[in-house]
């Protein structure tokens, strides 16, 4: 059974379909790539998985029940893309409330909170406010509050943006030993080295899948050296349909 | 419930790392409530009323009606009062006087009016008073009062005026001040918990609360808990420095006052929540506040609308301002206690237990369960 499956997702905006029925499902310890420019409908896909949105039609199952269920939520951890912090609270409130919803105080909310800061390769200063954090420790944080209840499923919206590569190659370390460790990751990037690092990759493009596979996979399909050249080929060939 | 708690928490968290909006809560509406006093607290306006053609016990008695007085010729006259330089001018033409008011603040036009009409009553009384007998050479008397009927005049006394509620010493501030007082936390309330929850839509914090394991009504209560705590001391430090140390008059019970403010507070923090849904920078926000709170305010009983059309006072009663507003009146000047005001409670809470499911329907936008 599959950790997390979508089928036949259509989303909506208006009058415009930005999600023209795309279906996925990811295994246990797997770590899923989307992959695609702005604008593909990763971010779109990514909350509909995470249950903040609901599609038009098609179903989302996690752990093998029906989205959106918040006994499921407390099983997963969602990063939007956004830090989605509270800028005038310190690191550690920030992650003391986050902690909270999922029932974390005391002792246990401090080791938590110690490991996700140290995945996430941060070190907050206690009495300043997350508003005076630069960019990529807010992006750090928002990772950190994303893991403090140790979730099964992780959904990540471009979790390494404006981090530098140092930081950027150390996470990824970290989400390769939490799939060792069974857990399952859904990370979107458009950033093509940190594809490479993914057991799977769906390349998104106009709200369809244009291909999936592992990277090894799709590059030799498109008879690419590159994940760049392979994305190009599948573009140019605007195959569509698959189904991750 | 711990869900609830947590997001109260946090809330409180937000207000102590931010003392100026802290600062801004508390002082503010001290600070408006203690302007307004003084501005209603001050002397009746002295209207500068210009005499042309008249008897000097005329002027004598202007003065004595409050106004200040200068002679002047008729066409200078009129020209200070075209550039507003005197609020009014009189003078007698064929036996009858005549009054010029400057007339664009309707005010001082009252206070020229008043003055004159009480001067002219004054002079009647003292013209009945000279009606003496006149003396004519040689020893003759004639006291025409024998010969014509002259109507009895007679100087007014003032009247005895018991009060059954309020006192002497009250201003007309003070008949406005319980209401100023419900307003000013009504409106500051709104702005902070409207712009508190617009944040955690624009910032992405609520859709991610959403995908948390937290109820809808659990993210309600704990914003209502959360700024129903901070209300309290708010509404607390508000009325009491209104009472203590601008001076309003209580004549109620301080725990019935702080209900009813605290009942204000929370109808006002729904009201914004659910508002902020419609706005989606913090300008709008402003903007939605001049639609949705300032009317309630200026229909809030504040000013007398019973002559006003009937829509307006239909409108009136469906504000919840106004019940709040009817209350706090009550209690401190009518002294009244919960038995006279427990239907404005009760519409109050019947707003707020209405706003509260109205917000937890609302947030279905962003999650149906």
């Amino acid at each position: 059974m599959p950790v997390l499956a979508a089928r036949d997702i259509v989303q909506r905006f208006g009058q415009q379909e930005v999600l023209h029925g795309v279906s996925l499902g990811v295994e246990r310890g797997e770590v899923l790539g989307l992959l695609g420019p702005s604008g593909a409908g990763k971010t779109t896909l990514v909350n509909i998985l995470a249950g903040v949105a609901e599609p038009v039609s098609g179903l989302v199952k996690a752990f093998g029940e029906p989205m959106p269920s918040l006994e499921l939520m407390r099983r997963m951890g969602y990063m939007a893309q956004g830090d989605a912090l509270y800028l005038d609270l310190t690191a550690a409130e920030n992650l003391e409330f986050f902690g909270a919803i999922y029932g974390l105080t005391g002792p246990a909310l401090k080791a938590a909170a110690a490991t996700a800061l140290q995945t996430a390769r941060l070190s907050v200063e206690p009495r300043k406010q997350a508003r005076d954090y630069s960019g990529g420790m807010r992006r750090r944080l928002s990772l950190a509050t994303a893991l403090l209840h140790e979730p099964e499923l992780l959904i990540l919206d471009e979790p390494t943006i404006g981090l530098d590569p140092l930081h950027r190659v150390e996470i990824w370390e970290s989400f390769r030993k939490m799939a060792a460790a069974g857990r399952t990751l859904i990370v979107t990037t458009h950033v093509m080295d940190e594809a490479e690092r993914c057991d799977r990759l769906a390349l998104i493009r106009d709200g369809v899948f244009i291909a999936i596979g592992t990277p090894e996979d799709l590059k030799a399909r498109a008879g690419a050296s590159t994940l760049e050249d392979a994305f190009l080929h599948f573009a140019r060939a605007e195959g569509g349909g698959h189904n991750a | 419930m711990r869900n609830a708690l947590a997001v109260t928490v946090r809330i409180l968290r937000q207000f102590k790392h931010d003392p100026r909006t802290l600062f801004m809560m508390i002082v503010a509406p001290i600070l408006a409530l203690f302007l307004l006093d003084i501005i209603f607290g001050a002397p009746a306006y002295e209207p500068l009323v210009l005499t042309g053609d008249v008897p000097g016990d005329f002027v004598s008695a202007l003065e004595d009606a409050g106004a200040r007085t200068a002679r002047a010729g008729h066409d200078d006259a009129l020209a200070r009062i075209g550039t507003a330089d005197a609020d009014g001018y009189v003078t007698l033409e064929d036996d009858s006087l005549r009054v010029w008011v400057e007339g664009s603040d309707a005010a001082k036009t009252g206070a020229v009016v008043r003055a004159v009409t009480r001067a002219q009553a004054e002079t009647l009384v003292s013209l009945e008073l000279d009606l003496k007998p006149i003396e004519l050479p040689g020893g003759l008397e004639i006291d025409i009062t024998k010969y014509i009927d002259l109507p009895d005049f007679k100087a007014p006394e003032a009247p005895e005026v018991t009060y059954v509620h309020g006192s002497e010493d009250m201003g007309s501030f003070d008949y406005y001040g319980p209401v100023f007082i419900g307003v000013f936390i009504f409106f500051f309330v709104f702005v902070t918990s409207g712009i508190s929850f617009l944040r955690e839509r624009t910032g992405g914090t609520l859709e991610r609360l959403m995908a948390m394991p937290i109820h809808r009504w659990e993210l309600v209560l704990g914003y209502a808990q959360g700024f129903g705590l901070f209300t309290v001391a708010q509404s607390a430090i508000v009325v009491l420095a209104s009472i203590y140390w601008v001076g309003f008059p209580n004549f109620g019970s301080i725990w019935l006052v702080l209900l009813i403010a605290l009942s204000m507070a929370l109808v006002s923090l729904l009201l914004g929540i659910l508002v902020s849904e419609f706005a989606s920078t913090e300008l709008q926000m402003m903007q939605l506040l001049q639609i949705i709170v300032i009317p309630q305010i200026l229909l809030s009983g504040m000013l007398d609308l019973s002559q006003t059309p009937g829509w307006m006072q239909f409108l009136s009663r469906v504000f919840p301002v106004t019940y709040g507003a009817d209350a706090m009146r009550a209690v401190m000047l009518r002294s009244e206690g919960i038995g006279g005001v427990w239907l404005d409670l009760v519409v109050l809470w019947a707003f707020i237990v209405v706003l509260f499911g109205a917000n937890v329907v609302a947030l279905k936008k962003y999650r149906r369960i």
